[in-house]
């Protein structure tokens, strides 16, 4: 297994990802509006023939950002839950996870980072946990929307 | 009627693409909003009004509604109406655009992990692929239930 940590800019906050989570990064993809998605879902972009769900900016950062906000790329990561896409606008390193170190959880080497932090060049990067967050968009159901669903 | 023409309607709501096979359509006509019948005290969810068709009664049905798709750009008394054969009868949805009728081979399969690992019943269950965009794919029968009454 890979052990390194991608580095992300969207809307000037930052991210980490395992590498072994990405399948591709893509360049501006089109996105397409569908109904009855999940309220963290912002559209679906088409990749090899299937329809990835893109995840909204402020499900993903620690401050809430316009969701509506123009970005560069589209990261397409596979979990065991299924497959999504994160938005991006900048790709900022790919780093051995031995250069960094990780805080607030513990080791992520299989991807269950969640609430931990990893810190590279004295900046702390949030390390996103995709394989819970794609598992929790099968809890929404349209019929029972929470307060704030599309 | 004749079923199986091998052919699909492709038409729009909001900024979402549907396709619809040309056998649950009976026809495409314009209507007034205006010239609606009142659907008086019906329990029919979603009814915007009933519509004079070929000597019968028949509910509008908003499947905007029913789908939870933005109405704010509709600002136009006409009404593009579809058509539809239902269980108990005909009944039609307005729309936003036509697109047009396609022959079968101008759809390709698009698979959508996520519609399937969502609570159901949902409105819709399938994509399908039409000039690289995923249209939602409707059923007139499958959508009939989330607003006829038993």
């Amino acid at each position: 297994m890979r052990s390194q940590v991608a580095l992300f800019l969207l809307h000037g906050q930052v991210y980490a990802l395992a590498v072994e989570e990405i399948l591709i990064i893509l360049q501006t993809p089109r996105i397409f509006s569908l109904p009855l998605l999940p309220p963290v879902v912002v559209g679906v972009l088409i990749h090899a023939g299937e329809a990835i769900p893109l995840l909204k900016p402020d499900w993903l950062l620690a401050e809430p950002v316009d969701n509506h906000s123009k970005f560069s790329y589209v990261v397409i990561c596979s979990t065991e839950s299924g497959v999504v896409g994160l938005p991006v606008d900048k790709v900022l390193y790919i780093v051995d996870r031995r250069k960094g170190r990780l805080e607030g959880g513990q080791d992520t080497t299989a991807g269950d980072g969640s609430g931990s932090t990893f810190v590279y060049d004295q900046v702390r990067y949030p390390l996103l946990d995709i394989g819970r967050n794609v598992a929790e968009l099968s809890l929404w159901d349209f019929q029972h929307p929470p307060p704030h669903g599309n | 009627m004749p079923r199986s023409a091998g052919m699909n309607l492709v038409f729009r709501l909001g900024e979402s693409g549907f396709s619809l096979s040309v056998d649950d359509l009976v026809e495409i006509r314009e209507e007034s909003a205006s010239q609606l019948a009142d659907g008086g005290s019906s329990p029919v969810p979603y009814l915007l009004g009933m519509l004079t068709y070929r000597d019968q009664e028949i509910p509008v049905i908003d499947l905007k509604g029913l789908l939870r798709i933005s109405s704010e750009t509709d600002c136009s008394d006409l009404l593009t109406l579809l058509v539809l054969v239902g269980e108990s009868g005909l009944w039609a949805v307005p729309v936003s655009r036509i697109e047009g009728i396609f022959p079968l081979a101008a759809f390709s399969a698009c698979r959508a992990p996520l519609l399937s690992m969502l609570p159901g019943p949902r409105p819709y269950n399938a994509l399908e692929l039409w000039r690289e965009e995923p249209l939602v794919r409707c059923d007139a029968l499958w959508l009939e239930q989330f607003w006829c009454r038993p």
